[in-house]
């Protein structure tokens, strides 16, 4: 349930650290994003001397949420934090390496 | 599709049921630890969230196996063991599993009702002595005391002891004869 606002931890090595999330891509009326959704998020916080830098606007896949995630076999699954991975314009992940658990919904 | 155990209180969780909760254990960057804890029903979610410990809350099986009130090393244990690797089918021995499992399910059964009822074995006594202080010590609740001092048949019967002689015995296996 990420809705603008919502700080994301970052789980590549692009360069971000924590995400705020502004807007999420898609949605019209709908309030929240779940794991899946992308939405334009802006870098609170920075690993230094990398290519991102602080509040730069950019685009963000989620991929762990707190809120659980229902699947339609019955298995419901939560996580500790809402974690996002920094994403181009093409969808194409931004960093090389992803740290953490992903759900098999983001293959 | 895999029985898994809950994390809280060792029940099986089967699909469909209950809630995983997938947490990082990462404090640094680059080493990331994963823990998957599942639950069988909200009510061991609840309590995980309460950061209580299992083996200190009555009703689950980590407590019972912990202050020995089940069994805890038993070679029936074994066959349940989590096996990572899956196995080729084959078709006899799927089928022997299946036809072992009922098997092993009773043996585990008699075994842990053993370990109960050695587990209880005092405690008839314990109750039967308990049981007949109280008679003694609170008669008076039911009847009043001056009520028993007249009536002595209902006083608790004292026990009385026969003893057979020897001589009855021999005639009476006399008189079977």
């Amino acid at each position: 349930m990420i809705q603008p606002q919502t700080h994301l931890n970052i789980a590549d090595n692009s360069g971000a650290r924590q995400l705020m999330c502004i807007q999420i891509i898609g949605a019209g009326n709908r309030q929240y994003a779940s794991i899946g959704d992308i939405v334009v998020a802006v870098i609170k916080e920075a690993v230094p001397n990398m290519s991102l830098e602080r509040s730069e606007v950019i685009r963000a896949v989620i991929i762990r949420t707190c809120k659980e995630l229902k699947r339609s076999i019955g298995m419901i699954i939560q996580y500790d934090d809402n974690t996002a991975v920094v994403i181009d314009q093409e969808e194409n992940p931004k960093g090389t390496q992803i740290f953490g658990a992903i759900a098999w919904e983001l293959r | 599709m895999r029985l898994e155990k809950c994390w809280f209180c060792s029940s099986t969780v089967y699909p469909g049921h209950g809630i995983q909760f997938v947490r990082n254990d990462a404090k640094i960057y680059d080493k990331l630890l994963l823990q998957i804890f599942r639950f069988c029903r909200s009510k061991c979610h609840k309590n995980f969230k309460m950061k209580r410990n299992p083996r200190k809350v009555k009703w689950t099986k980590a407590y019972r196996r912990v202050h020995g009130k089940d069994m805890t090393q038993d070679s029936t244990f074994e066959f349940e063991r989590k096996r990572n690797r899956p196995e080729r089918y084959d078709r006899n021995l799927a089928e022997n599993v299946l036809k072992a499992i009922p098997k092993i399910e009773k043996i585990r059964v008699t075994r842990e009702e053993r370990h109960h009822k050695n587990r209880m074995k005092g405690k008839k006594r314990k109750i039967q002595k308990e049981a007949t202080r109280e008679l003694e010590q609170g008669i008076s609740l039911v009847k009043a005391p001056l009520a028993l001092q007249k009536d002595p048949s209902l006083t608790l019967p004292q026990k009385i002891k026969v003893s057979v002689s020897q001589q009855q015995s021999e005639d009476n296996n006399a008189m079977e004869e």
